[in-house]
Order: C-alpha cells, then structure tokens, then sequence
C-alpha cells in the first residue's frame, strides 16, 4: 500500500494545487455560511447543525463529482494513466489511492464548515452527539458520491462527461424516490431502500442506524470494486 | 534479460501484435523498428505490465510478466511514448512521487543521480508545465531510471528533440547500456545505426527480422548501382559470380539502370563489368556502396508476406 499513500499524496496535492480545488472549495465555504446566517443562526432557533449540514450533504452532490471526474479519465488523456498501471502497484490500490485522495480533500472542506460549530457552542447548547453523528452521516454521503464519481472517471473518457453522469444518476436516484409511492408499495420499498438521502437525515438528526452504516459502506465499496474491475479489464481487454 | 515468446495481442478482431519472438541480452541496445502502426508500442506496453498479452510469454530479468505483476515491474524502467509527465509538478516533486510509486530506498540519492544523469541539476525547481519538450523528455526519463532498473524499455526516446539533445540522449542511452538491457522503439534508422547493436524489425505485427545489425544488413554485402545500354540484362547479370539479386530501377535515353545486390564477402563490380562487355553492351557507370538498414527496412516493409530471420 506504500506505492497507495504516494498516488493518494499526489493527487491530494494536486487538488490543492489547481484551481479547480479553490473553487469548489470557497464556492462550499460560501454557500454554507449563507445558509447558516440566514437558516440556522437566527434568534429561537434550534441550536443544531441539521439544517445546515442536510443541505451541505445536497451540495455534495456537485461538489463530489467535481473533485472525482478528473481522478481517472484526465490521466488517462495525458498518458500518465500508463505510469501508474506500469508501477509496481495493483490496480485495487490505484483505485482506492484516488478515493482517498477526494475523500481527504472532503474532509478538510467540511472542517471548514466547524466555526459554524464552534458559533452554536458560544450562544447556545447543542447537542454534541449530533453534531457527531451528523458529521458522520455527511462523510458516508461523500465517500458514497466520490466513489460513484470514480467509477464514472473511469468509464468515461471526458471529465464533463464523468461529473454529469454522477451527477444525473444521483438526481434520477433522487427522483425515483420522489415518484415511488406512486409505482406500487413493493417498488417503493426499494426505491427507498436505494435512495441515501433519507438516510443521511438519520444521522443529521442524531440517529446511528447499523443498516444505515451498512449501506454507506456496501454502496461505497461495490462503486470502487466496479472502478477496479472496469480498470483492469482495460489492461486485458 | 528480455525474452518474448510468441507474444501476441489481439483487440477484437484485430491482430496488433501477432506471435513476436526475441531476446535482448543484458549489455545490448536493441532497437525495435517498425512503420507507425506496426505494433512496437503494444509489444512495449506488454513488456512492462500495462497490456495483458492475448497469448504467449514474455520475462523481464527471469520474472514472467503474466503471472507476476508486482515483481517484475520494480526492475523495468519504462518510458512511454510521448513522455507523460504532470505538468503541475515541480521536476523534483515529479521524481520524488515516482521514487515512492517504486519504493526507492534512498530517494535523495537516487533523485541526485537522476538529475546529474539526464541533465537536469538546473531545473531541479522548475515546475514541468514549463519546460521545453527536450526538458521534458529528459525528466519523464530520469523517472525512469530512478529505481535503476535492469531493463529499459524506452518508446520513442528522441522523438521531437533537436540534434544537440539528441546527441545528448544517445550518450546516455550508450552509457546506460553498459550493465542492462535496453528496448529502444524508433523509426529514426540512423538512430538505430548509432547506439544499437541489434535489431527487431516489425511490421503488421509480425517481425520481419532480427539478429545483428551486420546480420540483419547482409554483413558487409555491397549494393552496386549498374548503368548500361543493355536492355533485359537482369539474366545476365544475376549469372555473374557473387551477385545475389538483380532489379531493374529506371533507365532513359538508351541507357538502363540495374541495382544488383551482391553476397556478403564478394565484390562483383569486376564481374558485372566484364560481364557486359562479353555480351557486347556499355558499361556507363558501376558503383558499390554497403548495404544500408534503409535498404533492408524498404525492402522488408513492403513486402510484409515474406519473412526473413536471421
């Protein structure tokens, strides 16, 4: 895995490097501490951070795939793809190198978001418990969409291409939970199993439900397994 | 250190490389020639671990390249075509990552040798977007040699460098050679004349012929220019002693035009000369030059159905 840490060290300097990183990063900043001033922080208001951090968990939606599209498909197009296949490293660490590469960049965006934390803890008393789970449940939804986003990177040969499908399968995911109920109560059983959003309001609330652990976990591995597998088949096909 | 056997390579019906053979001993410099498309950057990519050959095998310094992956790689350092580097990377943190991709023990050290070696001590700091392609070229190498490998397959090493860089890589490639095998792709033949002392020669994926650059080139065999006011004299002068194959070129003016390729270790000239006089022709001019790899390649190449080994 040593070969794993210098891919993933790259890739997450390089995230820092371009600015793209920048401008997902200060558009997060943003876009959070708006919905916080005007949703969150305001006079009678729960002190809580679930409002705050289920629309975070919305905005991961664009943000995740922006920082995964170029993973696999840009070193393809510039031929350094080859370096890493020629290494000698196997494709599994290859492919999880580029996850959490992402996913340290995710991280370190929402620390961003902690002097919302810190403001709830100064004026009010949340929950810390929740704050916790709430936490967790965003960096299940993250590793969840950056891992599709990788396995989209390395399917497709254009980084547009790449974020778009992530993007359009989620939001179908999205939409077919909102039409369930009306396809008959069977269908909507696992329309609602496969959806991630209600699960994340779980874990924003301060639930931590096992079977939703296991989801996240399930869901993120079998997106990078089909990352590698489609990756090696490159090599043999 | 360099075996391939009967390696072959399909991508759905198309047959890339189909059931090449050699060797590259350690020591030697073999180049890998072949027209665009002929199949030399599959071969490499299998070599190295990047391609999964369809059938048959190859061993890079004892290690199968089929069964195992992880251990071979550490011992070829491959340069592929176009020299892939990050532009964003500083040379340096360039060689640094690779150091670590390969598990390079004493970094510093080998990145220290690298630059000294390839030439780039004075832009050691330099962010790699923007260097010259000839920079370029030479930090995608020394990334190469940074593990120090015993194989180097390098695509297309001096491809759009200019004369003085290319000097530059040549000497090092020279150098290089002394303790390890090298694969060097080209379709630069002069290349090959002046660092390789052997050749692959492929074409539609099948090789064409390989051995020595003596062997390949027919030793010391001479070609001699032949021009007469003879017409149809290909029967007569394919009977003179030491000549090998007649073919006619061009002729004008009464005159014709014969290249006559001679045996290895004869020289015809005498014969051809006399020859034409016996018959009663004009001998206008005869000239010998040795048979040249240009030679060799243009005939092979386009005629691909007939295979030649030596």
């Amino acid at each position: 895995m040593s070969g794993g840490w210098t891919i993933a060290g790259r890739d997450l300097r390089s995230l820092f490097l371009t600015p793209a990183g920048y401008v997902v990063a200060a558009l997060f900043v943003l876009i959070s501490g708006i919905v916080f001033i005007r949703q969150v922080f305001l006079p009678g208001q729960p002190a809580s951070m679930s409002t705050l951090l289920d629309f975070d968990a919305l905005l991961l939606l664009f943000i995740c795939p922006a920082l995964t599209m170029r993973s696999i498909c840009e070193e393809k197009r510039r031929g350094t793809w080859e370096l890493l296949v020629a290494a000698p490293t196997n494709m599994g660490t290859i492919i999880l190198a580029k996850f959490l590469a992402s996913l340290g960049f995710l991280v370190v965006l929402l620390a961003l978001t902690f002097p919302c934390v810190m403001l709830l803890e100064l004026y009010g008393r949340p929950d810390p418990g929740e704050i916790f789970s709430g936490y967790l449940g965003v960096v299940f939804m993250g590793c969840l969409y950056l891992s599709s986003g990788i396995l989209a990177s390395a399917i497709s040969g254009s980084q547009t291409i790449a974020f778009l499908l992530t993007v359009f399968f989620w939001i179908l995911v999205g939409l077919a939970r909102v039409g369930a109920t009306a396809l008959g109560p069977d269908l909507a059983d696992i329309l609602f199993a496969i959806e991630p959003y209600g699960r994340l309001q779980a874990f924003t609330t301060g639930l931590i439900d096992t079977a939703n652990i296991v989801y996240f976990v399930v869901g993120t591995a079998l997106f990078l397994l089909v990352a590698m597998a489609i990756a090696e088949f490159g090599r043999r096909r | 250190m360099i075996k391939a056997d009967c390696l072959t390579r399909k991508f759905g019906d198309l047959t890339a490389v189909d059931r090449v053979e050699f060797e590259v001993p350690q020591g030697s410099v073999t180049g890998f020639l072949g027209p665009n498309g002929a199949g030399k950057t599959t071969t490499m990519r299998m070599l190295c671990g990047v391609l999964t050959p369809t059938s048959g095998r190859a061993w890079i310094d004892g290690s199968d390249v089929t069964s195992g992956p992880e251990l071979f790689r550490n011992r070829v350092g491959y340069l592929p075509e176009s020299a892939p580097v990050y532009p964003e990377m500083r040379v340096q943190e360039y060689l640094r990552f690779r150091a670590g991709l390969y598990r390079v023990r004493s970094v510093r050290a080998a990145i220290d040798r690298a630059l000294e070696q390839c030439g780039l001590v004075d832009v050691a700091r330099r962010i790699i977007g923007h260097l010259s392609k000839g920079f370029r070229q030479r930090v995608a190498l020394a990334a190469a040699l940074l593990h120090e490998p015993r194989v180097l397959v390098l695509d297309e090493p001096t491809a759009g460098l200019d004369p003085t860089q290319v000097d530059s890589i040549r000497g090092l490639i020279a150098d290089l050679a002394q303790d390890r095998a090298i694969l060097l792709s080209t379709h630069i033949l002069s290349e090959v004349e002046a660092v390789c002392d052997s050749i692959v020669m492929i074409a539609g994926g099948r090789v064409l012929a390989r051995g020595t650059l003596e062997a390949v080139c027919g030793g010391d065999a001479l070609v001699c220019h032949v021009e007469t006011d003879l017409a149809d004299a290909v029967g007569l002068l394919a009977g003179v002693a030491g000549v090998s194959h007649v073919q006619a070129t061009s002729g004008g003016g009464g005159w014709n035009q014969y290249q006559v390729t001679a045996s290895a270790e004869q020289d015809p000239r005498a014969g051809l000369a006399a020859a034409i006089a016996e018959a009663g022709g004009q001998l206008r001019e005869i000239h010998a030059r040795r048979r040249s790899l240009e030679d060799v390649f243009r005939t092979l190449v386009s005629a691909p159905a007939e295979e030649k080994r030596t």
